[in-house]
């Protein structure tokens, strides 16, 4: 009785890890897509609005869900808080704090990267410029965590509950 | 009797299960990573198998060479 019990222990932990990094994968291409619509949205705020940058930060965040729109909250926070660093300085750290919640891969963090150090450097079509440069960087790895979606969100789902049930074979 | 059952359940079993593991991952296209599953479950399965085969040999060594 207690080795069915730990045998469907395992089963269920292998299936809810195999799940998890499933997950991982559409969170990617997820993730991505928010970030597009968040520098869709500070290009209208550069381009019409002329809004100072925090304030484009909170429209950012008020606009896309949870945790890329935390990364842009905690951003016009770095930006308001008075320490007089510049937007770079501010994107650069916000991002290495938000490496944990965010699952992007180093590609997509040089995307990002190499985004803001252009951010509130130049005048407005420059920094149009720089968006839409971002933007089709962007779209590039989107296509390609979407390729790796379908690739291999499905194989992960499957995976775990097959190996869990190696283990229990091995183990029984 | 039950404990050779056994053995033959569990090599089915694992035989069955490297097979889908390894029909998964290639169809995701990893054919080297599904290769190496065959390979641990043939050896997994292997090393169970050798030790069956070294208590047949026992057996056989008992009933000509005991006296």
């Amino acid at each position: 009785m207690t080795k069915l019990i730990g045998a469907v222990i395992i089963v269920l932990v292998c299936t809810v890890v195999g799940f998890q990094i499933a997950r991982r994968y559409a969170d990617r291409s997820r993730q991505i897509r928010m970030f597009v619509a968040a520098l869709k949205v500070l290009e209208t705020e550069i381009f019409y609005a002329a809004t100072p940058l925090s304030d484009a930060c909170d429209h950012m965040a008020s606009r896309v869900p949870a945790p890329v729109g935390t990364f842009f909250l905690h951003l016009s926070t770095k930006l308001r808080d008075g320490r007089g660093i510049t937007a770079a300085e501010a994107w650069t750290e916000t991002l290495a704090e938000h490496r944990k919640s965010l699952v992007l891969r180093e590609s997509d963090y040089g995307v990002l990267h190499n985004f803001g150090q252009t951010l509130g450097v130049s005048d407005r079509e420059d920094q149009i410029k720089h968006i839409h440069l971002a933007v089709s960087h962007l779209g590039t790895e989107e296509t390609q965590a979407r390729d790796d979606q379908v690739r291999y969100e499905k194989m992960w789902r499957s995976l775990g509950v097959l190996l869990g049930l190696t283990v229990v074979i091995l183990l029984y | 009797m039950n404990d050779e059952l056994n053995a033959v359940f569990f090599i089915a079993g694992v035989g069955i299960l490297t097979a889908v593991i390894h029909t998964v991952l290639k169809q995701s296209g990893k054919e080297e990573f599904a290769h190496w599953a065959t390979l641990t479950g043939f050896i997994v399965i292997m090393l169970t198998v050798v030790s069956y085969i070294s208590d047949l040999f026992d057996k056989v060594r008992n009933v000509f060479l005991s006296h």
